[in-house]
């Protein structure tokens, strides 16, 4: 049962870090509507840490799981980007007094993900200050190790739609974003219900809002070549099923002209899940580069 | 299927307000300024381009790396403070006015004005 559970309980932090990003101001885990231009790429390669809820995972055992994912952006016209995921993923499980302390190590390929953003409005009302909305589309494929499967309830190819909105005004981001991902069933998985661990088939929706603040430099200049924000971030997690999650996810990051470093760690402020375990931490740290 | 419900309604929503938005044109300014419709070379060594919305050092690099794509671009320097873009001009085969706009708009910004000395 635990590995069943397990199979499922990264899964929200997973596509939220798969759904990075890949301009300026944007933050750690959610969308922005900010993208790479006419063929300008961007690797965007996160290193995460997760830990689950011991009282969710075999009898007070232990689950920890290291991710490094890599994203990679390309910029198509001026308007349209698109974005590949490709997580790797090892998961180290302790069971508990139970289980005899057994150890379970696994390694595979998470789900990956095809994402295209287009940009429909823009509003451009200063040097520094602007508005934008764009549009998502993609798909999630799965993973080649089904204990790996990264989409929300099942082991297939799932498409997904959203919008995302991103501000700057000043020193100051905004961002925010609704992603709706389909439950399809298609290529295999549970499919559309059933009984048991297959009851777990859902849609899914994931919203995340946040904050930056530029800390450093508090003006710019002609000769300013990075900056430092602190990141304030609410990554929400809803699914058909009732499951529900919500994160607050303080971070730092520093942004120069081609490297953007990032670190975060994701606190969870409500969980309410049946399908899957309960998350305990996640850290984070990246970096950008573009080319 | 209520929730999922709303949510297409807020996307739809949104969308259609974009499609708004969309329909808006880029005011430039004329005068000592030059209009964007010029296709000749531009005849001086460098030009003064004042673009809006770039919020971040990376914005300033989308910019530079967009202007050095245009033919006869040999430099790029972008103030982010006050969105001012110094572009630097080869001696032969220098570029349109057309052509440096175009270079703004494909880096995801808006051009507010181009100035020749």
């Amino acid at each position: 049962m635990h590995q069943a559970i397990l199979r499922w309980a990264w899964i929200p932090v997973a596509i939220m870090a798969m759904c990075g990003h890949v301009r300026a101001q944007a933050p750690i885990w959610g969308e922005a509507a900010m993208q790479p231009s006419p063929n300008t790429g961007l690797v965007h390669e996160m290193l995460i840490y997760r830990r689950y809820d011991e009282r969710a995972v075999n009898d007070g055992g232990r689950a920890e799981e290291f991710i490094a994912l890599t994203q990679f952006s390309y910029g198509v016209t001026a308007e349209l980007a698109f974005r590949f995921d490709l997580p790797v993923m090892f998961r180290n499980e302790t069971a508990g007094a139970s289980g005899g302390g057994d150890a379970d190590d696994e390694f595979g390929i998470g789900d990956s993900q095809i994402l295209a953003k287009y940009r429909v409005w823009k509003n451009d009302t200063a040097a520094t200050d602007t508005q934008r909305v764009a549009l998502l589309g993609g798909l999630v494929i799965p993973g080649t190790d089904e204990a790996f499967s990264m989409d929300s309830s099942s082991d297939s190819f799932n498409p997904l739609i959203g919008i995302v909105y991103s501000q700057v005004t000043g020193r100051h981001g905004f961002n925010a974003d609704l992603i709706w991902e389909f439950d399809t069933g298609w290529g295999g998985g549970s499919g559309g219900g059933g009984s048991g661990e297959d009851d777990d088939s859902a849609d899914t929706l994931r919203y995340d809002t946040s904050y930056l603040f530029r800390i450093v430099p508090e003006a710019y200049t002609a000769e300013t070549e990075g900056a430092w924000y602190v990141v304030a971030e609410l990554n929400g997690w809803y699914e058909t099923n009732g499951d529900n999650q919500l994160f607050l996810s303080p971070g730092v990051m520093y942004e120069a002209k081609r490297i953007t470093l990032d670190a975060s760690i994701m606190i969870p402020v409500w969980q309410d899940l049946d399908h899957r375990a309960e998350m305990d931490i996640v850290l984070a740290i990246g970096a950008r580069i573009s080319f | 299927m209520r929730l999922f419900a709303s949510f297409i309604l807020v996307v739809s929503s949104l969308f259609i307000i974009s499609l708004g938005g969309c329909q808006k044109t880029e005011t430039i300014s004329t005068g000592n300024e030059v209009a964007l419709s010029e296709t000749d070379a531009i005849e001086e060594s460098s030009a003064t381009l004042w673009v809006l919305g770039m919020g971040c050092p990376q914005c300033s690099n989308n910019v530079d790396e967009q202007l050095l794509k245009v033919p006869g671009v040999e430099s790029a320097k972008v103030d982010l403070a006050t969105g001012k873009v110094a572009v630097a001009l080869a001696e032969t085969n220098r570029p349109t006015r057309q052509q440096l706009a175009q270079a703004i708009t494909d880096s995801g910004f808006t051009l507010r004005k181009i100035e020749v000395p």
